[in-house]
């Protein structure tokens, strides 16, 4: 099957690409150094609209990709 | 000439007084040194144009003049004849499109060429092999004359070889220099009759990497060729080679640790204090992790008196830089110039044959232990531009140049000669500059550096500004303008003194993703994964440019260099590991060392057997997953082709997005809204040139924020349209033109008024 971001047609047999779930892993890791320097009242939603969405901080372009498909995720659920 | 014929012959002709004489044929790498080191052997010296006609039954052709040289050295004649690089060439022994081959040959050049089209380098390189036949079956001796290195080695003696068979290369003399001066090159003459051979260890270890690059190219790249069209039915030329995989594949990490960066937040604190001017300090903790300890600072700090608490002092001596190698000078010129590593390389090269450098292929930072700086000063001292310090230093006694640690077996460090080159100019002009000034420095002294610093004591925050003075220039005085980073020199505080702080704030900053490479890291990194050889590492990453598998200054990879290296990683691993190109690399010097010593213990023959064995497992692996590769590179393929054609978001409409489409009735190209598609929702097009390969560009029109696209017409330079029709750049290029094709149309009057 696809890759589950939109517009990504590598194949995989998880939801992600390698690229991708490579993005998603570096992405849960480095939560924990966001949250230290906002506080713990900084929510993980806040996390991936920040990395989503302000190009200045210089996210990677697969971590924009897979931060808006679970921000997405996160707001559907 | 596209394939070897017999019923074609030639028929060379040299000056009568030639003919009549016996000579020694010396065989130079290009014309350009068989000129210079002809003319310094005999100032008489006579350029003799060599006449070349090939027949072909009633049909006769007069290729290109080669020209020879024809000297008289001592009592004895020479007619010196050169090579352009590379005459003979690898071709597949048998015919078919199939992999694997493992039978090979040496051709010479324009057979090799495409039979559509003969260039003129294929008359060139064809005259210039039947001049060589025809002299060197006249001639008495042989003296190869070619650069002293692995590439010069197998040059002369792949030519020699293949008109003369190999027994010849035994009785071949060899001229060793590594300047083209009077002094060496009579002097390596001297030692060459005097019975100085090939280097065939050399030899040895070049044909060896010449063999198995033929063999990994051909083979790899006609794997994944052929996994495409058998699939798919598709076409695409893709390839690799032993060092370009690894290459690719290190910008093909360093583009995933780009695109797959999570920055981290950090505070910065910016605090400035009043003096006789404004000092801005530097937070002693550094960076901080957490906002709120970065507020603390800033309220702890606001508008308090900051205590000059310790001022200190230490000096050092920095020692002079050592004589250049080549990969020092590709750095150098890379940071003073941002010169590539083969441009800097080229002008490097071209200096060397003007006689103004020393052999500039070298991993020695050593100098030769019969240099003369006396001399080398005392002629550098003519040239009004470095006349002051190359006096100085001329007169200096006792004067020992600082080296480096390494060596090379082959050549010295890279120095100056002495000879003024001729009108330099452009980059030439920049590396030869440094090159001389870098010469000077390893005469100087060390440099002694006072390294200050000044701690503040801010409410029980530390602060603190740091500063460099050059307290003794020594060799920072004979660099010139590439003597590093310069001074900054710190206020004349004391200590128990206090500055109001000015201002105070926290900056949130974000950590920064690794950079690209560029040209230089890039080939740095090669260096330091001991893949590919100083000569051949700019050329590799060049290739890599000109198959259009990486792009930029900041280098990306491209989706077709993407494409090729996920094939190999996921299907042939090996192919892109460094460890396979350095076990190739270390195979090379088993050859070279089991040559050189007589041993016989790994041959060349050996080197290849092995070479095939590691290649063969690899070319299964591809073979076996023959189908999977090939649905690998189409899926790709067709993703990206659709990715190409997307010019960008619709500026009309906002929703769609702008595609290069081609009308189905008409056949032209234009731009258009895949609105159009949705119940002809938006029917914004744009007009495009209908010749040439165009490509998206990311980049956005400078004055209009328009998407752009870049037109490669065919045998013009590429240009940069821009969509919006009424962009003020193509109007300011437009005026020009006009301007330009009015100009002309005058001039042409004029002309015409006045032949009238």
């Amino acid at each position: 099957m696809d890759c589950i971001i939109v517009d990504c047609v590598r194949s995989t047999t998880d939801h992600y690409c390698m690229k991708h779930r490579l993005a998603k892993e570096n992405i849960e890791k480095t939560f924990a150094s966001w949250q230290v320097a906002y506080g713990d009242d900084y929510t993980w939603e806040e996390y991936l609209d920040h990395l989503a969405s302000d190009y200045e901080i210089g996210s990677g372009d697969l971590v924009m990709e897979v931060a808006e498909h679970l921000l997405l995720e996160s707001q559907t659920q | 000439m596209a394939v070897a014929d017999s019923s074609v012959n030639y028929d060379v002709k040299l000056p009568k007084y030639v003919e009549s004489k016996s000579f020694a044929m010396g065989l130079a790498e290009k014309p350009s040194a068989a000129g210079k080191i002809a003319k310094i052997l005999d100032p008489k010296v006579k350029e003799v144009k060599i006449k070349v006609t090939r027949k072909n039954g009633d049909k006769e052709e007069r290729l290109p003049d080669p020209t020879g040289y024809f000297l008289k050295v001592d009592d004895s004649y020479m007619m010196i004849v050169s090579a352009a690089g590379h005459l003979y060439t690898l071709t597949q022994d048998g015919v078919g499109w199939q992999y694997p081959v493992y039978d090979f040959r040496w051709v010479p050049n324009h057979i090799k060429s495409s039979n559509r089209h003969i260039s003129k380098n294929d008359l060139r390189n064809e005259a210039s092999i039947e001049a060589i036949k025809y002299i060197a079956h006249k001639a008495k001796d042989f003296i190869v004359m070619t650069d002293y290195d692995e590439e010069g080695e197998v040059i002369g003696g792949i030519i020699l070889s293949q008109i003369l068979g190999d027994e010849v290369l035994q009785d071949a003399k060899r001229m060793k220099f590594s300047t083209i001066t009077k002094k060496e090159i009579k002097h390596s003459l001297e030692e060459a009759l005097d019975g100085n051979q090939i280097n065939f260890g050399m030899y040895n270890r070049g044909l060896m990497r010449h063999y198995l690059d033929w063999l990994w190219g051909i083979n790899l790249s006609r794997a994944l060729m052929l996994s495409l069209k058998n699939t798919s039915g598709q076409y695409l030329t893709l390839s690799t080679g032993r060092v370009q995989g690894p290459t690719l594949s290190f910008v093909s990490e360093r583009q995933l640790e780009i695109d797959s960066f999570v920055p981290t937040p950090y505070f910065n604190i910016n605090l400035s204090i009043e003096a006789d001017v404004v000092w801005d300090l530097n937070y002693t903790g550094g960076p901080i992790d957490v906002r709120q300890d970065a507020i603390s600072v800033v309220d702890k700090t606001k508008e308090q008196d900051a205590l000059v608490a310790e001022i200190i002092s230490k000096k050092r001596k920095k020692k002079p830089p050592a004589p250049f190698n080549l990969s020092k000078l590709q750095d150098m010129s890379h940071r003073y110039f941002k010169l590539t590593s083969q441009r800097t390389l080229q002008s490097a090269q071209r200096l060397y044959i003007a006689g103004a450098i020393s052999y500039p292929r070298t991993s020695s930072q050593k100098y030769p232990e019969e240099i003369d700086h006396n001399e080398i000063l005392q002629n550098l001292a003519k040239n009004s531009t470095y006349k002051k310090i190359a006096t100085k230093l001329a007169n200096q006694k006792n004067k020992k140049p600082v080296e480096g640690k390494k060596t090379d077996p082959a050549h010295p460090c890279i120095y100056p000669t002495g000879t003024k080159p001729d009108d330099l100019s452009g980059n030439d002009k920049k590396v030869y500059d440094l090159i001389v000034h870098t010469y000077f420095a390893t005469f100087g002294e060390p440099a002694v550096i006072e390294n200050n610093r000044i701690n503040f004591d801010i409410n029980s925050e530390d602060f603190y500004i740091s500063g460099k003075r050059t307290v003794k220039p020594g060799w920072k005085a004979l660099a010139g303008d590439y003597t590093g980073t310069g001074d900054k020199e710190l206020p004349n505080f004391k200590e128990g003194e206090t500055y109001p702080v000015k201002n105070v704030e926290w900056i949130e900053t974000f950590t920064r993703s690794p950079p690209y490479y560029n040209d230089n890291s890039l080939r740095k990194r090669m260096e330091e994964e001991e893949i590919g050889t100083k000569a051949t590492r700019g050329d590799i990453i060049a290739s890599l440019f000109k198959r259009k598998y990486i792009k930029g200054k900041a280098i990306e990879i491209t989706p077709v260099g993407e494409i090729v290296n996920q094939v190999l990683q996921n299907y042939s691993s090996q192919v892109i590991s460094v460890q396979l190109s350095r076990q190739l690399e270390k195979m090379g010097d088993l050859v070279e060392e089991s040559i050189n010593e007589q041993t016989d213990e790994f041959s060349l023959a050996d080197a290849i057997v092995q070479g095939v064995i590691l290649l063969h497992e690899m070319l299964e692996s591809l073979q076996d997953n023959e189908e999977e590769v090939g649905n690998l590179i189409s899926k790709e393929l067709q993703s990206q082709r659709r990715s190409a054609r997307e010019v960008g978001p619709c500026q009309e409409c906002g929703v769609g997005t702008l595609k290069i489409i081609r009308s189905t009735t008409s056949g032209k190209r234009f731009v258009g809204c895949t609105e159009y598609f949705n119940d002809k929702n938006c029917t914004a097009t744009y007009p495009l040139p209908q010749s040439g390969r165009l490509e998206t560009m990311d980049e956005k029109c400078k004055a209009d924020g328009f998407p752009q696209i870049q037109v490669y017409p065919s045998g013009k330079r590429p240009w940069t349209l821009c969509l919006f029709p009424d962009c003020p750049i193509r109007a300011e290029y437009e005026k020009k033109k006009k301007k330009r094709e009015e100009k002309k149309a005058k001039k042409e009057q004029k002309e015409m008024e006045v032949e009238n």
